[in-house]
């Protein structure tokens, strides 16, 4: 303990430290977090490339898996079975009494996912680029992909906790943001006939695919192979509506939430 | 009875503008101005027809530098008037002001000041306690050392301990360690010695002390009667959501008749003036000259050559005062601790 001399932090970097330790303490938890964001892209991704050169769909491909685990299973879900389980234990009730803002406590809880998603995503950037993958077109589309994930996963987290009454449960409760997202993956989204497939550009993790794949291939998730690849600026115009889609999702999950969360079992 | 004393407790503060300070605390300190103040406080849960009335019209003024008590058996609102106290619900009528501010709405400036140590834990159990205390640390905006409340409530030697792997009375002491982490002015203690074996309690209290006389204004609840006995400045005994008896411990012990009872001793009972006398199966005399009526009521048994079996004569105490109040809606004899402790 050196705390005599520390100087003072700020509350979000106090409880967030707390809640890092207490990821970290969660061994099963560290292990599955790492390793199917990390193990699971790239074994696609090398199991594509595996008799041909690599392509730059081949790069998005994976990066789109990483971000649906990092995103869906550890951003998500982690968040909120962490929020519903310091809520059980009246931890969050705790908080409330001290200095501690109400959204410095909401947020808190994620800080480990962002710290693992963001890990995660060097690692897999790092092995599918240096392994001769073509340079992304549009690098900062797929940082924004994951930024925006991180905030509309974590949100949706934290509105869904309302509606769950223990750890337990999440399970069950976590079922429906879930497949909302896998329904927005590109190799979904291109099996789904024409109306659904519409519907299912609108959905977050939709958002998400397409930002990376324009940024990694210069195309849209969904654009035929035939489809010219973009310039840079290109992209990001043709990236409007995937913003938006991000935008509109993170309203909508900050304002259940605001409506809807629960500080306390007692109710 | 206790209609009589409400109407007399809304009359008192019906003639007690907000900012007058309170005369019964005059403990030397100078800081005896009003740091909380609650008007017609009330605090309903759920709606319709299973709408509760927690709190049902609360009026309190806690001067600065005192010890405040709230008792009254569970569910008499307590901690639902600690709440809206402690600025962590609002209330569904009337106003509270903590250092003259709603704690609710101005809760940053509030807070600082303030330490709150809730009647159930809610500490991460993965934490050590100094982890635990170094995360609460960084949370205040001005406080003490972990060292300094580690030894206060004197877990020096369990700071690498987990706290889900403390024992209960251990987890209250780090509750409070947090509670006083910030050097608050003002703190709020919903059962701080709940669970801790006697050396402890009587430790806590000594803590409890010492930041009185620091000047830290405390408003305490306890289900311990003697806590509250030697700890508090003034008392305030709530039932069914609203105050039954408020004032210091004379003033409330004076106020309550001692009684003297006995078995029916099948002869008709003299009157015994300025006494209230119920017989039945027992002879209840209630009397506010204990001495006077228990000499004339054993002169009257030695002429009448009559045995009184059963006899007891009490004074009034606040335990007697408190169990009037818990038996007027609870007319089964029980054990004290049952009465206190059992009901809802």
């Amino acid at each position: 303990m050196t705390t005599a001399t520390a100087p003072r932090r700020r509350p979000l970097a106090a409880l967030a430290a707390a809640e890092w330790l207490q990821f970290r303490r969660n061994k099963t938890l560290v292990y599955l977090a790492t390793l199917f964001p990390v193990g699971i892209p790239l074994v696609t991704y090398f199991i594509a490339r595996k008799d041909t050169e690599p392509t730059a769909a081949m790069a998005a491909v994976a990066i789109e898996m990483l971000a649906l685990m990092a995103l869906v299973f550890v951003q998500y879900y982690s968040v909120l079975s962490m929020v519903t389980t310091r809520r059980s234990e009246g931890v969050l009730r705790r908080l409330r009494t001290g200095e501690a803002a109400d959204w410095q406590i909401q947020t808190a809880p994620a800080v480990p996912g962002v710290l693992v998603t963001l890990a995660c995503a060097v690692a897999v950037l790092a092995v599918v680029y240096g392994s001769g993958a073509p340079a992304p077109v549009n690098p900062a589309l797929m940082i924004a992909a994951l930024l925006g994930g991180i905030a509309v996963f974590a949100l949706l987290a934290l509105a869904t906790s309302a509606v769950t009454k223990n750890a337990e449960a999440a399970q069950i409760t976590s079922l429906p943001v879930m497949l909302l997202a896998m329904l927005g993956l590109a190799s979904i989204r291109a099996v789904l006939p024409d109306r659904l497939a519409a519907l299912a550009d609108w959905t977050p993790f939709a958002a998400v695919s397409d930002l990376v794949f324009l940024g990694a291939s210069g195309k849209t998730a969904t654009a035929a192979a035939a489809d010219p690849v973009l310039t840079p600026a290109g992209t990001l115009t043709a990236s409007g509506p995937a913003f938006a889609t991000l935008a509109i999702w993170t309203v909508l999950a900050l304002a259940l939430t605001r409506k809807s969360f629960r500080w306390d079992d007692r109710g | 009875m206790q209609d009589s004393s409400l109407n007399g407790d809304r009359a008192y503060y019906r003639t007690a503008p907000a900012s007058t300070t309170v005369e019964s605390v005059r403990k030397g300190h100078t800081m005896n101005d009003i740091v909380i103040s609650a008007r017609g406080l009330r605090r309903t849960y759920g709606r319709g027809a299973q709408a509760f009335e927690a709190v049902a019209g609360v009026d309190l003024d806690i001067v600065g530098g005192e010890v405040f008590a709230l008792l009254g058996t569970n569910g008499a609102g307590k901690t639902s008037t600690l709440d809206l106290l402690e600025g962590l619900a609002a209330p569904s009528a009337g106003r509270v002001e903590v250092f003259g501010l709603d704690p609710l709405r101005h809760r940053d400036q509030v807070r600082p000041q303030v330490g709150i140590m809730l009647q159930s834990g809610g500490l991460p159990a993965e934490l050590t306690v100094a982890e635990t205390l170094e995360m609460w640390r960084g949370t205040c905006s001005d406080p003490t050392t972990v060292e300094t409340v580690l030894a206060q409530v004197g877990l020096v030697e369990r700071a690498a301990v987990r706290v889900g792997s403390l024992s209960g009375g251990e987890q209250r002491r780090v509750d409070l360690a947090c509670a006083l982490l910030g050097q608050p002015r003002l703190l709020f203690l919903d059962e701080p010695t709940t669970g801790l074996d006697p050396e402890s309690r009587r430790a806590t209290w000594r803590l409890l002390a010492d930041l009185k006389a620091a000047g830290v204004t405390m408003v305490l609840t306890t289900h311990y009667l003697d806590e509250a006995e030697s700890l508090a400045d003034r008392i305030v005994i709530m039932d069914k959501g609203t105050v039954a008896r408020r004032g210091t411990l004379r003033e409330i012990v004076d106020g309550h008749p001692s009684r003297i009872v006995f078995d029916h001793p099948g002869l008709p009972v003299p009157p015994l003036h300025g006494a209230r006398i119920e017989a039945n199966e027992r002879v209840t005399v209630s009397t506010d000259d204990l001495q006077g009526h228990l000499f004339a009521l054993l002169d009257w048994a030695r002429e009448a050559g009559v045995r009184l079996t059963g006899l007891e004569a009490r004074a009034a105490s606040l335990e007697s005062v408190f169990l009037d109040i818990a038996g007027d809606h609870d007319t089964t004899p029980a054990p004290a601790t049952a009465l206190i402790g059992a009901r809802r």
